[in-house]
């Protein structure tokens, strides 16, 4: 009779750990699948390959302790293996040497983390002193300090505007190259 | 020899600074530190009457500091600090070709420095014709537009066609 009474409540005690061990596994695998849904809704912007994906970036670059030029973007993947962040609506600022400001912005950019080259597409709008460019594209060579692009461009200034098929700007020596179909119109304060 | 020529309709109509100049060539360097733009190849300049065609149009202009700078000690000038840059010089080189008022002129080079209007047209063989008077050729031939002066210097030539009443 005891040992009925014994069995009775090994077998109760027993079920009692199946149940809690499968409410265990029930509650972790639920908890499991709301992580996974919840990240697979944020990698499912992300593309293929891509290592990290960010929501409204704030990215610089410094040399030697000053700052070159800081961006700001509404969002941006980045693809470790070839060295390059896309990024959505950037908005990069260039500190030039003379203290005076560039900025760029456009519909999309791709950045090289390597040479941290620039290039960007859609909407391009380039600002510096004055003078406002607006192309399709636009690259932009970090070592070298350049603008260009081969794609229809023009630039406005209070007292001008141009346009041409391409464009070369150099920001340190100041010097801008159109090539192709240039034609522009200067200020009315001027007499040939 | 040198030959002055005095032409009553030259002074260059005052309205013309108000329109815009129009430019197209098929390239163009422009420095911000050197201050200058050059367009070049088939270069084309419009400003109402006036037109230039050239292989290079080089144009120099003041920055706005120095423009500023200028301002304030030319106490005379009340030309209220417009911000913008101010073209001094224009350099035309290569078959150049001008068209303004009642002239064509053609030299090698034409420069023109707007703070006086003067044009200096540099041969050899710079021309300037006439419509309906002649035409003179000279090494330098300078126009001051102002006053409808032109000067001829250095191998001056000029053809000029009769009048009613012709030499017999």
């Amino acid at each position: 009779m005891k040992k009925d009474i014994k069995s009775k409540k090994l077998k109760i005690v027993l079920i009692s750990v199946i149940i809690t061990a499968l409410f265990g596994v029930l509650s972790v695998f639920t908890i499991y699948r709301q992580v996974l849904n919840k990240t697979s809704s944020m990698t499912s912007s992300i593309s293929e390959g891509t290592t990290m994906a960010m929501q409204s970036i704030y990215q610089t670059a410094v040399k030697d302790g000053v700052t070159e030029w800081s961006m700001d973007a509404a969002s941006a993947n980045y693809l470790e293996s070839e060295n390059q962040a896309v990024f959505q609506e950037p908005v990069v600022t260039f500190f030039l040497k003379d203290n005076t400001k560039a900025s760029l912005s456009a519909d999309s950019g791709i950045i090289k983390t390597d040479s941290r080259d620039i290039n960007v597409f859609g909407n391009v709008i380039l600002k510096n002193q004055g003078y406002l460019l607006k192309t399709n594209k636009l690259q932009y060579k970090h070592d070298q300090k350049v603008f260009l692009t081969e794609t229809h461009v023009e630039i406005f200034r209070n007292d001008f505007d141009l346009s041409a098929d391409s464009a070369y700007f150099d920001l340190n020596s100041k010097k801008i190259i159109f090539k192709g179909n240039v034609k522009g119109t200067f200020g009315e304060g001027i007499s040939l | 020899g040198n030959g002055y020529c005095q032409t009553d309709s030259l002074p260059a109509k005052k309205g013309a600074e108000k329109e815009r100049i129009h430019i197209s060539a098929q390239s163009l360097v422009a420095d911000d530190n050197e201050k200058y733009a050059e367009f070049i190849g088939n270069v084309k300049a419009v400003q109402g009457d006036t037109t230039i065609n050239s292989e290079s149009l080089k144009i120099y202009y003041e920055g706005q500091a120095e423009k500023q700078i200028k301002d304030q000690t030319d106490k005379s000038k009340n030309t209220p600090g417009q911000g913008q840059d101010s073209i001094k010089k224009i350099v035309a080189t290569g078959s150049v070709k001008i068209k303004f008022d009642e002239i064509d002129a053609q030299a090698h080079e034409v420069i023109y420095t707007t703070i006086d209007r003067v044009l200096i047209l540099n041969g050899p063989g710079a021309k300037v014709i006439k419509k309906g008077s002649g035409s003179t050729t000279a090494n330098k031939i300078t126009i001051y537009r102002d006053s409808g002066q032109i000067k001829f210097e250095g191998g001056v030539e000029g053809v000029f066609f009769p009048g009613q009443r012709d030499l017999n």
